[in-house]
């Protein structure tokens, strides 16, 4: 599934499952460089989607209009779905989400490209099971585990 | 502090509560190599930096479940959250510290912070922020291979605060 050119909410939702379904995949091949990168991209379509209902979007706007949103980073993208407070307590409360977002929050973009240094194998196993097996992704996208 | 004409300022409850942090990561033998604030002009935020061998070899869960728990029985400095703590590897700190990575003295760092500026540059593969960084902490590179990996003593710590 291709993202359209005006996606709703629900389109970004769709991709971001999808980036999952892959992630998984590529995970149980042991690509943990390609599995990490489609995991983030899964947490970071959510996000995406939880925004345009955060900020009642009909649409996705153009870079000039919103700059801010054409962002990689998982923590702003959650502070403007409004989801920092939310986020904050659940890893207070030392939640499995709240634990899968600690995970989460430090996903590098930068880390799909090929390094002299091999990809620490820890590093796609835990972000795809956060976004994943712990729920993080159906949280960001439902509000529930 | 200025640099460049951009304005390069660390107030002094941050660079307390960057200390604390530092003690009390230290005192459960997390032992990092490098560790410092780290701001992002475009952002506007701070994050707090921990570099560790051990991302690589016990994994993120595994280090956040352990620091939380340390934070959950010790609370963090007023003003810092869980939220604003990354730890990250060895080979991902130039492109979050930048180049002057290679020029800091650890001696040096403390008291009184090192503060350099970074870049909107790509480093490698890593894009570097625009912003600066205040160091606490910064094992140089050419000393780490005789510092063992924290994982055992880190965890073993763990273990008792939890008995």
């Amino acid at each position: 599934m291709t993202l359209p050119t005006d996606p709703t909410a629900a389109d970004w939702f769709a991709v971001a499952r999808e980036h999952l379904r892959d992630a998984e995949q590529l995970a149980m091949g042991h690509s943990w460089r390609n599995a990490y990168g489609l995991a983030g991209a899964a947490a970071e379509c959510a996000l995406k989607g939880r925004i345009m209902q955060h900020l009642g979007l009909n649409r996705w706007p153009t870079r000039q209009e919103r700059r801010d949103l054409y962002s990689h980073g998982l923590v702003d993208l959650a502070k403007l779905a409004g989801l920092k407070p939310t986020l904050e307590a659940a890893v207070l409360n030392a939640e499995v989400v709240g634990l899968a977002w600690l995970v989460a929050k430090d996903f590098v973009i930068n880390h799909r490209y090929p390094t002299q240094s091999a990809f620490p194998i820890k590093l796609g196993r835990d972000m795809v099971h956060a976004v994943g097996r712990d729920g993080l992704l159906e949280w960001l996208i439902t509000g529930k585990t | 502090m200025a640099d460049n004409g951009q304005d390069m300022t660390i107030d002094e409850t941050k660079q307390a509560a960057g200390q604390a942090i530092l003690e009390l990561t230290d005192r459960f033998g997390f032992d990092a190599l490098a560790a410092g604030w780290l701001y992002d002009r475009p952002t506007d935020t701070w994050r707090y930096l921990l570099v560790t061998q051990m991302l690589r070899s016990e994994g993120p869960r595994w280090i956040y479940d352990r620091l939380l728990r340390i934070f959950q029985r010790y609370h963090l400095p007023d003003g810092v959250s869980p939220l604003d703590i990354f730890v990250i590897d060895e080979a991902t700190e130039m492109a979050a510290f930048g180049k002057p990575l290679f020029a800091v003295d650890q001696d040096r760092t403390i008291p009184g912070m090192r503060m350099f500026v970074t870049q909107p540059i790509t480093v490698n593969e890593f894009v570097v922020t625009d912003g600066f960084v205040a160091f606490l902490r910064r094992v140089p590179v050419e000393l780490r291979k005789n510092h063992r990996n924290p994982a055992r003593r880190f965890d073993k710590t763990i273990q008792k605060l939890a008995a």
